[in-house]
């Protein structure tokens, strides 16, 4: 079984817009892979290309160049889309449809049996918790039931690999959550799943890699932790038992703050802590705790993006 | 084995686009609307045959014949347009395309609901017909039934070059230019008089009359009111003509309308 589902070489695409057929190239030769069980976060700004990638992933575009293959065949074939579900961002259905009907279309579309489908859409029209809306017409459903009606045509298949894009979009926070909690039940089902999102906080929550898209380009790739402990901020040492005052001399502290009768310490990030640690117990200090600072997902999507730089030489 | 197993899923999901197609039409509101004015105009046939001067079977025969040609032009030609338009519109292509559902078979999927539909709607208005002209004690001449089915054929190409303009220009564009296609193609009587005219002036642009004449569908040659009216026998090799010159031309305008479609990208 091969491990590598998503397959992306020097993908290229270039729109031509306008009278004057101007060019605009939406994605700039970006190479990437997704592996087999893992979730995956594609996140960037607005126009960064992470749409366009997708719908060159699931077939709905033609790349102008470069390669893209899903479960070992190229997107322009239709057998890449056999073990796929895709959430589109923002989705609409057919509004004359009730939720069942809409689930048994999209099965046979995936040439099942109705018999089948139907076993299927019951079980997925209770998992995303539309149970209540089952006789509505998709047209009276609001858009956290659209969305959720979305993520059960996307599963209809069963497939190994889901791709969502933007499916926590206009979703109060109990909606994000219960695509959070869908997501990760997917992934304990050995689901591959995909998404993009601008919810930096659950892309960080959720993913195991994350890959960083900015005007096209991919910026960033790679495990989420080590994408945020690449600019660690420093080591904070909360300690009690020891004034301010009686500190030793350390090179590389940057500050202490007292917070109820504990003093916290903010030492650079190359510090040797093991030798900070027996200085500060020899100066009669109880280590209460020792934690790496980092840069969230949000500090990286801006450095990488170069708003932060930006902003640090306007500075 | 894998390939009647293909067969059988292509087929599946063929029918479902179908299916889909003709319960989308027959829940929408205009279609209801334009269906009760067919019904409407269909029946003023009684009244206009009251003031006719002993000529009612005639302006019977023309003005449900007439009515059901026009109505159902409109509805093949609206359907056809709004139903592809609105799936890109609404972006629930989106959903389908990313199934493993070749193009094509989108596609053809849709104007097969829409052939199905149209099948629906002819008949309905055939046994109308038939309802208002035995109401006025008129005779019901086959040559009826045989208008009706080669009305059907019409639509049978009239929707096939609407599906075709829907993947390339906007539905209001698409929708006047079907119907232009549809107005020229009944017109061919008049066009070979032009071109007879252009041929005696040694007019140069006479040889795209014939290119016209090619390209153009030859509608009227499908159009029996002339036949209905003045009850003349429509030969049997004419039906099996008329049939294969229909499946023909529709194939080949869905063949553009799926090379077309399958460049397309969904941006």
């Amino acid at each position: 079984m091969n491990d590598v589902l998503i397959e992306v070489r020097d993908l290229r695409k270039t729109y031509v817009v306008g009278l004057r057929r101007r060019k605009v190239e939406a994605v700039k030769g970006i190479s990437f892979d997704v592996r087999r069980g893992e979730i995956f976060g594609i996140v960037g700004p607005n126009g960064a290309g992470k749409t366009s990638t997708i719908k060159i992933l699931t077939g709905l575009m033609q790349q102008t160049s470069g390669e893209a293959r899903l479960f070992g065949h190229p997107t322009s074939d239709v057998a890449s889309r056999r073990h796929l579900g895709y959430l589109p961002e923002g989705p609409y259905f057919y509004e004359h449809l009730k939720v069942e009907e809409l689930l048994v279309y999209y099965g046979q579309l995936h040439g099942l049996p109705k018999e089948l489908v139907r076993k299927r859409a019951d079980e997925l029209i209770s998992r995303v918790g539309l149970d209540h809306a089952r006789g509505r017409a998709l047209k009276k459903f609001s858009k956290g039931m659209r969305q959720r009606a979305g993520l059960a045509q996307a599963l209809i298949n069963d497939p190994e690999l889901v791709i969502l894009d933007e499916p926590q979009s206009g979703l109060d926070p109990v909606g994000r959550k219960e695509v959070r909690d869908l997501i990760f039940d997917l992934k304990q089902r050995g689901k591959t799943v995909v998404f993009s999102s601008h919810i930096l906080p659950d892309v960080e929550a959720v993913c195991d890699r994350v890959a960083l898209f900015h005007e096209g380009e991919l910026k960033k790739l790679g495990n989420l932790q080590e994408i945020m402990n690449q600019n660690k901020q420093g080591v904070e040492v909360v300690i009690t038992g020891v004034d301010a005052n009686a500190l030793p001399d350390f090179q590389d502290l940057r500050g202490v703050e007292e917070r109820t009768s504990a003093l916290f310490l903010d030492f650079a990030p190359a510090i040797d802590v093991a030798s900070v640690t027996l200085a500060l117990q020899n100066a009669g200090a109880e280590i209460q705790s020792v934690t790496s600072k980092r840069e969230d997902l949000e500090q990286v999507f801006l450095r990488g993006t170069g708003v932060e730089t930006a902003r640090e030489e306007e500075e | 084995m894998a390939e009647s197993n293909a067969f059988t899923k292509g087929a599946r999901a063929l029918s479902a686009v179908s299916f889909n197609t003709v319960r989308e039409a027959m829940r929408s509101k205009v279609f209801g609307s334009l269906l009760f004015f067919a019904i409407l105009m269909i029946l003023s046939s009684m009244v206009l045959g009251e003031m006719s001067l002993h000529n009612e079977q005639r302006v019977a025969y023309d003005v449900t014949l007439f009515s059901s040609t026009l109505f159902a032009v409109i509805i093949s030609v609206y359907s056809s347009i709004t139903l592809f338009y609105t799936e890109l519109e609404r972006r629930t292509i989106y959903t389908i395309l990313s199934k493993p559902i070749p193009r094509w078979q989108f596609l053809v999927g849709k104007y097969l609901g829409v052939q199905m539909l149209m099948l629906v709607v002819v008949i309905f208005m055939l046994l109308l017909s038939i309802g208002v002209l035995e109401w006025q004690g008129l005779e019901i001449d086959r040559n009826l039934f045989f208008a009706f089915g080669t009305l059907y054929l019409q639509l049978t190409i009239t929707t096939a070059i609407a599906h075709t303009l829907a993947t390339v220009a906007a539905p209001l564009l698409a929708g006047f230019a079907t119907m232009a296609l549809f107005v020229g193609g009944n017109l061919f009587s008049q066009l070979a008089v032009i071109k007879k005219l252009m041929l005696e002036k040694d007019n140069p642009a006479a040889p795209l009359i014939t290119v016209i004449e090619y390209v153009l569908p030859n509608l009227e040659a499908l159009n029996l009111s002339r036949e209905l009216t003045y009850q003349l026998h429509v030969p049997t090799d004419y039906l099996l003509q008329a049939l294969a010159y229909s499946i023909t031309y529709a194939t080949i305008v869905m063949m553009l309308g799926v090379m077309v479609f399958a460049r397309k990208d969904l941006s």
